[in-house]
């Protein structure tokens, strides 16, 4: 059984991504801001992938992905993001995430994508050079 | 060279100037004054070192070398013979085959290691067939029986500078041979090329709006391929691919190709064999067999909804990968009968929304990163390619 946490601030968002992977041998988790993710997992909580919101308030995505790459490196984390920015995708690979995806999103892109993660998602970072803003 | 009827006698202490110091090498020297009017012709001139035991040998030999013109410097060492060799350059060094504890066949060997264009005559007292061959096979050019005569000496030394002469050129040739088969493979391999690019420029022609596409979805390749860390050879399979991976559409219709609307399904088959008739031209040139995987697989998708094999991810040959974002860009900010262009920054946007579903998320990463601070991708101009694409040399 593999944990998701999907991190994102809306409601819609949360459950339109917890219906694309409600699927046999995954358990979804759900929160609402970066805070309680990196807390969560801090704490101790088995987590094997992070799906978090680019553009959320309190800690947004890229930091929650920054903390996490310190905390746990070898879970695979995913951003989502509501408009596509060059920087934000850039920044996002730089930092050890494994995908960017754009919203909206087919249902089933999201599943292969996931699936791509746990299956080479260690692998470690695409673009090795800092990419600044 | 030096001319010693300018320069008067040379100096008799070592050279301190360095290794290898100023007296320039010898080859068969005209040879200076009075001495060289009436047997120049026949007698050798040469920088000599003469190493043997026996002082007196050292003395009668240099006496009568420097006589007939030669520059020679002595050592009753081997010790001594390093020591001059380090400091200057000779064009033939005599060794005594009985020098106390070191034989002179290894220091011999010692020698060459120093200057590899050094000649070496062993002498010895007891001149037997199978020391004279043993010298032979270890690298000595010649071999003299002792006491040495005048005439021996003379004669040893002469040979041996005609050996050299015969050597330099033999070397020269080969070279110069080697140089001539270098340039006109690449020659042939420039007349390939130019073959194979007028092809994929004809396809050009017959594909509305496509002028140049190959040329610069060669160029943004390129640039992918060095993010990515390719070495030169990878990049050369890269550059080959890129340029032809269109070069089946040849064999497609004029009309489909210049289709302003969607197409129907059997025009889309139709379109859709284009991999795999490249693959089918350019399979007889064994040269470019490493680039037809490429060639082959550019239209696949990370998802695995491309063609022709549906293959995902990881299983798409990189080079293929490469090549299919420089390509979806490439079409994005041109215009094409079906669409008109997009700016740099749409295009990079709308690649953006594909990555991972269309594009695999390191070359698309690797891309964006090579050109998101220009205005758009850099690239040659249509009929510049010829400096961009020549094979073997990079772009």
């Amino acid at each position: 059984m593999k944990t998701i946490f999907i991190v994102d601030g809306e409601q819609e968002t949360r459950e339109a991504v917890e219906a694309c992977l409600n699927r046999p041998g995954f358990r979804i988790v759900t929160m609402d801001d970066g805070n309680a993710a990196l807390s969560a997992i801090l704490g101790g909580e088995r987590v094997d992938m992070v799906i978090a919101d680019f553009g959320m308030r309190g800690m947004d995505g890229l930091e929650l992905l920054a903390r996490l790459k310190e905390a746990t490196p070898s879970t695979p984390v995913i951003i989502l993001s509501g408009r596509v920015s060059i920087e934000c995708y850039l920044k996002s690979l730089s930092l050890g995430a494994f995908e960017y995806v754009t919203k909206p999103f087919e249902a089933g892109d999201l599943e292969r994508i996931v699936r791509a993660a746990f299956r080479d998602g260690t692998s470690g970072r695409i673009l090795q050079r800092n990419v600044q803003a | 060279m030096l001319d010693r009827t300018e320069q008067g006698p040379l100096p008799d202490a070592p050279f301190e100037a360095g290794p290898r110091g100023a007296p320039e090498a010898a080859g068969p020297l005209p040879v200076a004054g009075a001495q060289a009017a009436g047997m120049a012709a026949m007698r050798p001139a040469a920088r000599i070192l003469f190493v043997d035991d026996d002082q007196t040998v050292l003395a009668v030999s240099s006496l009568m070398l420097e006589e007939r013109g030669c520059y020679v410097k002595t050592a009753w060492r081997a010790e001594e013979a390093l020591r001059l060799l380090s400091r200057e350059r000779f064009d033939i060094v005599f060794i005594d085959q009985f020098l106390g504890p070191v034989k002179g066949i290894s220091l011999m060997q010692q020698l060459a290691l120093m200057d590899p264009e050094l000649h070496f005559v062993i002498v010895t007292a007891d001149p037997h067939t199978e020391l004279a061959v043993e010298a032979l096979k270890k690298g000595a050019s010649d071999f003299v029986g002792k006491p040495t005569r005048p005439a021996d000496l003379l004669g040893s030394i002469e040979y041996v500078l005609g050996k050299k002469e015969r050597d330099k050129k033999q070397r020269e040739l080969v070279t110069g041979l080697e140089d001539q088969i270098i340039r006109k493979t690449e020659e042939l391999q420039q007349v390939y090329f130019s073959v194979l690019s007028s092809l994929a420029r004809a396809v050009e022609r017959k594909d509305l709006g496509t002028y140049g596409h190959s040329m610069r979805v060669s160029h943004y390749s390129r640039l992918i391929g060095e993010m990515l860390g390719l070495g030169e050879e990878d990049l050369k399979h890269l550059r080959t691919a890129s340029l032809l991976h269109d070069i089946g559409k040849i064999g497609i219709s004029d009309s489909i190709l210049a289709q302003r609307g969607p197409l129907s399904g059997e025009q889309a088959r139709i379109i859709r064999t284009h991999p795999q008739e490249g693959v089918e031209i350019l399979r007889p040139l064994h040269q470019y067999n490493d680039s037809l995987p490429a060639i082959l697989h550019h239209h696949e998708r990370a998802d695995g909804s491309g063609y022709p094999h549906g293959l995902a991810g990881g299983d798409i040959p990189l080079p293929a990968r490469i090549i299919a974002v420089a390509d979806a860009y490439d079409a994005l900010v041109s215009d094409r009968p079906y669409r008109p262009a997009v700016n740099h920054e749409e295009a990079l946007q709308e690649l953006i929304q594909c990555s991972g579903r269309q594009f695999d998320r390191s070359v698309l990463g690797a891309f964006v990163e090579a050109v998101r601070k220009q205005k758009r991708a850099p690239h040659p101009l249509p009929g510049e390619e010829d400096r961009y694409f020549r094979p073997g040399e990079p772009a």
